[in-house]
């Protein structure tokens, strides 16, 4: 019965030991707890600050972002608008010339419809015949004309629309052509005075290849202008014995499509070659030049995964060399 | 029976105050149900749930002599609410797995435990102490997360605080408990201090089970004045 006794004794003893042992050590453990919660606290709330800094940051770069998107937009929506300002005399000429064949056909056939007339009183059957063929033959030019204004007309919608980013087939060789006249005609008629020899080797091996032709249109009419008024400026500086001249080339090479646009204008100082894809770069006097012109030109061809290069000798030339991947899968 | 059972209710001053604390505790889930966050309605539930089992089993015990049927339909159950309080807490997809894994694998153990160890007459001791481990282990795990995201303000005004304390503390300390009862269990006469020490320990969990529903109650007080 003692023995019981003192077992029951320890085992009370043994038991309250270890019962206060886990106690002490639990109370350690939230003590610790409380300590390291309130040390983590610090770096939380230090940490939630900085966060908040950031996200406060965040929110102005991307509204800053959003207002330069925007503002970016414009300008290039502006620039188009200015390119087609610098179009409108180049497409009025162009469109003069079909305008000029509708209405001098549209007079050859009234007086043919006359004549006509009097023949039928006569009875003269091969001569009214004879007539009738004339005046078709007519009606089908007039025809043909119309429709080359209405082209133009389209050409022109097409260059101020949004570009839709849809490729199309298209003849380079006939957009580099239509482009050069009226980059050319544009600049005749804001300056009579104006004159430049225009030289063209189309490479008429040349496929049909993808690209958004109101970009490269777009892209084209920015070196074309940028070439006649280089030669329009060194023309102004040497009045004797020079003879400004912009000659486009077109080229297969491998698998690109070439297209050489150069003028013996005054040529691009070395220091410069650099920066003129830059955007708002200008060397043009304030209020002749955006300086987005050759930046989105570059941005044209970066997006048809093409190059564009620039050789050039300051006072004596300067080239731009497109080129222009040939997708096979999709060209004709 | 009604008088036996009030008897045995009021045996001694420890049973007394056990079941007086789990009549309070009660009252004050009921109180502060509508106002509690969702895992201190579960542990209103709980608080409800353990009051029922235990005036049940105290009900079993006397006219059937054996309890253990209600231990072992409760304990599995018990530690589904503890899992979706935990859950609550810890709001972590990955966690969620793991606790429902666990509630189904106390479901399976209690299952097992009666057809292969303890007969349903018995205390299912085993799958208590599972589920002892399992909780200090749950409560350990809200404690990191705690401290890893310290998003209280003043952590002892917080009930998950108290909540999770007095889980910790009760569930460690039991398990030493049901150990040493284990020794004594053999003996012709037990000493009753490890039988005193469970009630008062329970009486005290249940106590800060309510007190932590009322301090979430405050705090949600006060974030809605705040925002208000």
């Amino acid at each position: 019965m003692l023995e019981l006794l003192q077992v029951s004794v320890n085992s009370v003893g043994v038991s309250l030991f270890a019962g206060l042992l886990v106690i002490g050590l639990l109370f350690g453990f939230i003590i610790y707890f409380l300590f390291s919660y309130r040390h983590k606290q610090k770096d939380y709330i230090l940490l939630q600050t900085q966060k908040e800094e950031i996200d406060h940051q965040k929110s102005v770069v991307e509204k800053t972002l959003e207002e330069l998107k925007t503002t970016q937009s414009q300008l290039i929506h502006r620039e188009r608008m200015a390119s087609l300002g610098e179009l409108t005399a180049g497409i009025a000429h162009e469109i003069q010339n079909p305008l000029n064949f509708v209405n001098n056909f549209s007079d050859v056939n009234a007086e043919l419809l006359d004549e006509l007339q009097h023949e039928l009183k006569n009875g003269n059957t091969n001569e009214v015949l004879s007539i009738s063929n004339s005046i078709k033959e007519n009606e089908q030019k007039i025809n043909h004309h119309g429709k080359r204004a209405d082209a133009i007309v389209k050409g022109m919608m097409q260059h101020s629309r949004q570009s839709t980013g849809q490729k199309e087939l298209t003849d380079v060789n006939a957009l580099a052509s239509e482009y050069l006249k009226l980059s050319y005609h544009g600049l005749k008629a804001k300056d009579k005075a104006f004159n430049c020899n225009m030289i063209t080797h189309f490479d008429e091996g040349i496929q049909r290849i993808n690209i958004i032709p109101q970009d490269i249109g777009r892209l084209l009419l920015n070196l074309y202008n940028n070439a006649f008024y280089a030669v329009t400026e060194k023309s102004k500086l040497i009045k004797e014995g020079y003879e400004p001249t912009v000659s486009v080339t077109t080229k297969k090479a491998n698998k690109n499509v070439e297209i050489r646009i150069k003028d013996n204008g005054m040529g691009i100082p070395q220091k410069l070659v650099n920066k003129i894809f830059q955007p708002f770069f200008t060397t043009k006097p304030t209020g002749q030049g955006t300086g987005l012109g050759l930046s989105l030109s570059y941005d044209i061809i970066k997006a048809h995964g093409g190059e564009i290069k620039t050789e050039t000798k300051e006072g004596e030339f300067a080239e731009f060399i497109i080129q222009l991947p040939i997708d096979n899968k999709n060209n004709l | 029976m009604l008088n036996t059972f009030f008897q045995a209710c009021l045996s001694d001053f420890y049973h007394g105050f056990y079941y007086c604390v789990l009549i309070t505790a009660f009252a004050i889930s009921l109180i502060y149900y509508k106002t509690a966050g969702k895992a201190f309605k579960w542990i209103a539930i709980l608080i409800f749930l353990t009051s029922i089992s235990e005036f049940i089993a105290l009900y079993v015990g006397l006219t059937y002599g054996s309890n253990g049927i209600v231990y072992d339909i409760f304990t599995p159950i018990e530690f589904l609410i503890y899992a979706i309080i935990y859950n609550l807490f810890l709001n972590n997809r990955t966690l969620k797995n793991l606790f429902v894994g666990m509630a189904i694998a106390m479901f399976v153990i209690d299952v097992a435990n009666v057809i292969f160890f303890q007969p349903i007459t018995e205390i299912p001791t085993n799958t208590m102490n599972i589920e002892m481990v399992l909780l200090v282990f749950l409560s350990l795990l809200l404690f990191i997360s705690i401290r890893q995201k310290p998003i209280y303000e003043n952590i002892i005004a917080e009930g998950v605080f108290w909540f999770n304390s007095a889980v910790l503390f009760y569930y460690s300390f039991n398990i030493l408990i049901w150990g040493f009862y284990g020794i004594m269990y053999d003996m012709i006469d037990p000493p009753k201090i490890n039988r005193q020490m469970l009630l008062l320990s329970s009486s005290l969990l249940y106590l800060i089970y309510a007190s932590s529903i009322i301090l979430n109650c405050t705090s949600e007080n006060k974030m809605r004045l705040k925002n208000a």
